[in-house]
């Protein structure tokens, strides 16, 4: 073997490991993340015994968590309302599918027949009924979101345990036939903020340093389930 | 007595019988058909589920007539229902104003409920108060009537999308014994 065959040899033991470095260590990942405030223009969703409406509570909490995501360069936020106006379910859904979104974040405020109730809950959805596989081999517009139930499931805990960390009193996570987003083709959770029908709650929702709380705690817990991506 | 008042007496009763019927007969969840239960005798001891305080649901014991089809058995559980409970702590899942359009089961075990539009119109709303309205009906149905397998909601006689925004109502509900314990 000649020296410009070692050193060849000793070239591609060097450069191997980096051009395997390079294709595969972890990298960054851009990701979108779209942001749903329920309800919305005639669709005023639940009202408190004081007047709080449930569009409103959700669209103020939606701007800011857009505000906490956006500063990360890597996640571009997409609100599917940015006003007070009515907005079908699937529209939004079709909406984030339109741009492939990654994760979709829908804000509720919860009501319930008791005002003792309270807490925070987040929901992810039940498998859809597969029906028999088509030729085509395609997936039914209402089954999409049956690949990403168990994603849904782990970002569901993420936010719950975030809440339960930040000392916010929570209702837990629970699986739910949510109606419409079973067409969504990506990860996503309904988050409850808490209960209008409840007048502690309500206070806390009106109350904007807690929304912004709230608002950090989703923030944090979708930046951890955007994980690096192996390219 | 002169004819007259006679008249004017006789006039006032038939008013306030008729005022008695249309508010009778108007009030929610109260029909004047309650077929099969002529003749009834025997009882049946049923647990109606209703909304508690942790926005789960709660049980409380009521009686029907022992009819001979089990229909009427039904729809008598679903009067109670509608009723609301007596009960402290526990709070009504049916809307305000909603009726009882119909029922009918299929040769799956699932049972169609029908009702009217008020059941989507003055709900207030919140998925934690839409699956009380759900799983009060399905789980009072399913654990009184090992028969029924399914619950399928429909609203004036045409399959709805959902109650409020959040629950799927376009599929058939099975019971969920987790909706029966406190949280």
């Amino acid at each position: 073997m000649s020296q410009l065959d070692r050193n060849a040899i000793r070239l591609l033991n060097f450069s191997l490991p980096l051009v395997f470095l390079l294709f595969f260590l972890p990298q960054a990942r851009s990701a979108t993340i779209v942001i749903d405030p329920a309800h919305g223009g005639t669709d005023v969703g639940s009202v408190s015994e004081s007047g709080e409406k449930e569009k409103d509570v959700v669209l103020d909490t939606a701007l800011l968590l857009k505000e906490c995501l956006i500063a990360d360069p890597e996640l571009k936020i997409v609100l599917t309302r940015n006003q007070d106006k009515s907005m079908s379910l699937v529209n939004r859904v079709d909406q984030a599918n339109s741009i492939q979104a990654d994760i979709f974040i829908s804000l509720h405020a919860d009501f319930s027949q008791s005002d003792q109730t309270k807490g925070p809950e987040i929901l992810y959805n039940q498998p859809v009924y597969v029906q028999e596989k088509n030729p085509a081999d395609m997936v039914p517009w209402d089954e999409r979101q049956n690949a990403f139930i168990e994603k849904s499931r782990v970002l569901a805990q993420s936010i719950a345990s975030g809440m339960a960390d930040q000392t916010v009193e929570n209702r837990g996570v629970r699986q739910v036939k949510l109606c419409v987003y079973h067409g969504l083709a990506m990860p996503m959770v309904v988050v409850e903020l808490g209960f209008l029908s409840n007048r502690t709650e309500t206070g806390l929702l009106s109350d904007q340093a807690y929304r912004k709380r709230i608002a950090e705690i989703i923030a944090a817990a979708v930046k951890n389930s955007i994980l690096p991506k192996t390219k | 007595m002169k004819r007259k008042e006679l008249l004017l007496v006789f006039i006032a009763l038939a008013l306030g019988a008729a005022g008695y019927c249309i508010w009778k007969y108007s009030m929610p969840g109260i029909s004047p058909h309650r077929p099969g239960l002529q003749g009834s005798e025997e009882t049946l001891k049923i647990d109606i589920y209703f909304a508690s305080e942790d926005g789960n649901l709660a049980p409380e014991p009521r009686t029907i007539y022992k009819t001979a089809e089990q229909s009427d058995q039904i729809i008598q559980t679903l009067y109670e229902l509608m009723k609301g409970p007596q009960k402290a702590g526990l709070f009504p899942t049916i809307p305000q104003g909603t009726r009882l359009r119909g029922t009918y089961m299929d040769e799956d075990q699932t049972l169609y409920i029908d009702w009217s539009r008020e059941l989507v119109a003055n709900h207030p709303g919140g998925s934690t108060g839409e699956l009380a309205t759900v799983y009060s009906v399905v789980n009072t149905l399913t654990s009184n009537f090992p028969d029924v397998k399914r619950v399928k909601f429909l609203v004036e006689g045409e399959e709805a999308e959902t109650i409020s925004g959040h629950i799927d109502l376009t599929q058939p509900f099975e019971a969920d014994p987790s909706m029966n314990k406190a949280r």
